[in-house]
């Protein structure tokens, strides 16, 4: 039963149980040699400076996505770190120019007042 | 850091037939199965130290190889069974001498039946017929649940016993 080349032809195959075919099956597929040569050419290959160079280890994808969150990341921050020095300055600015402004108004003011209490003296400084 | 090139050597010349038997019979072609192993273990050196054991390293060896032959038949894109024939002239002049007592003819059309299976299936009976691996192994090292490992054992198994009673009835004369 077990040996398929002698016998009575197809019944015989086909009568096979499972086990006996599992049996055959396995004995079939007992493991073949490498071909000649090969861990030669692996440890040619694994001496090649591209692979020393891919020995940095592949970069997985999560790494690649972390590295562009992380270059994303930074580039938000760098964008707002530099708006808000921005708006930081108009903000000086404006009040810089308001104080300026205010500053203006006190001195006109008190200029005017001077002028008055001079022409009052009698005394005209023209404009 | 990587391991020191004479360990990589030790381990290549340990798991070679083991690399390029499970290559050779997921892809069905010599060249193929020859860069797919080489692959594995290269990569096997470029990562070597996160490798606790033997068992890790032929473990990982396993998946890495069945992993990366299923994704050259799908680069290949190839129906497997038109590469048979190479497979069967390639391979088989060794192994026929070195199996006395199996029927050369026989071990070489199971094979090319072996090839005719669905991707899957086939995969699933390597690693079981040739590996002897069980099913709960099977399914930790292709990360999928321990039901469909037995499902594809069985309607592989099944599908290439009807194949044989059919094909072989031309070569048991």
């Amino acid at each position: 039963m077990s040996d398929l080349g002698k016998g009575n032809g197809p019944e015989l195959v086909e009568e096979l149980k499972l086990e006996e075919f599992e049996l055959h099956l396995a004995r079939a597929m007992a493991r073949v040699d490498a071909p000649e040569g090969f861990a030669d050419r692996i440890m040619e290959r694994s001496a090649s400076p591209a692979e020393k160079v891919v020995e940095m280890r592949p970069r997985s994808r999560l790494v690649r996505m972390q590295a562009w969150a992380g270059g994303a990341i930074a580039a938000v921050l760098a964008l707002g770190m530099f708006g808000a020095e921005q708006v930081h300055l108009h903000r000086e600015q404006a009040k810089a120019n308001q104080q300026f402004d205010v500053a203006m108004q006190a001195t006109d003011h008190a200029l005017d007042q001077t002028r008055a209490q001079l022409q009052r003296a009698g005394l005209n400084l023209g404009e | 850091m990587t391991m020191e090139a004479l360990e990589f050597r030790r381990l290549v010349e340990t798991h070679q037939r083991m690399v390029f038997s499970l290559a050779l019979r997921v892809t069905g072609e010599y060249g193929t199965a020859e860069e797919v192993a080489q692959d594995a273990f290269l990569e096997l050196y470029r990562g070597g130290e996160r490798l606790e054991s033997e068992d890790h390293v032929r473990f990982w060896l396993r998946r890495v190889t069945v992993h990366r032959a299923t994704d050259a038949i799908r680069r290949r894109a190839v129906r497997p069974e038109a590469a048979a024939e190479e497979f069967l002239e390639e391979a088989h002049g060794p192994e026929v001498a070195d199996g006395a007592a199996m029927n050369a003819a026989m071990v070489a059309r199971l094979e090319e039946l072996l090839q005719g299976l669905p991707e899957a299936m086939r995969v699933a009976v390597v690693l079981r017929y040739q590996e002897e691996m069980s099913p709960d192994e099977i399914a930790k090292l292709l990360g999928q649940p321990v039901a469909s490992v037995k499902s594809n054992l069985q309607r592989g198994l099944q599908l290439l016993r009807r194949k044989a009673a059919v094909t072989m009835k031309e070569f048991v004369r």
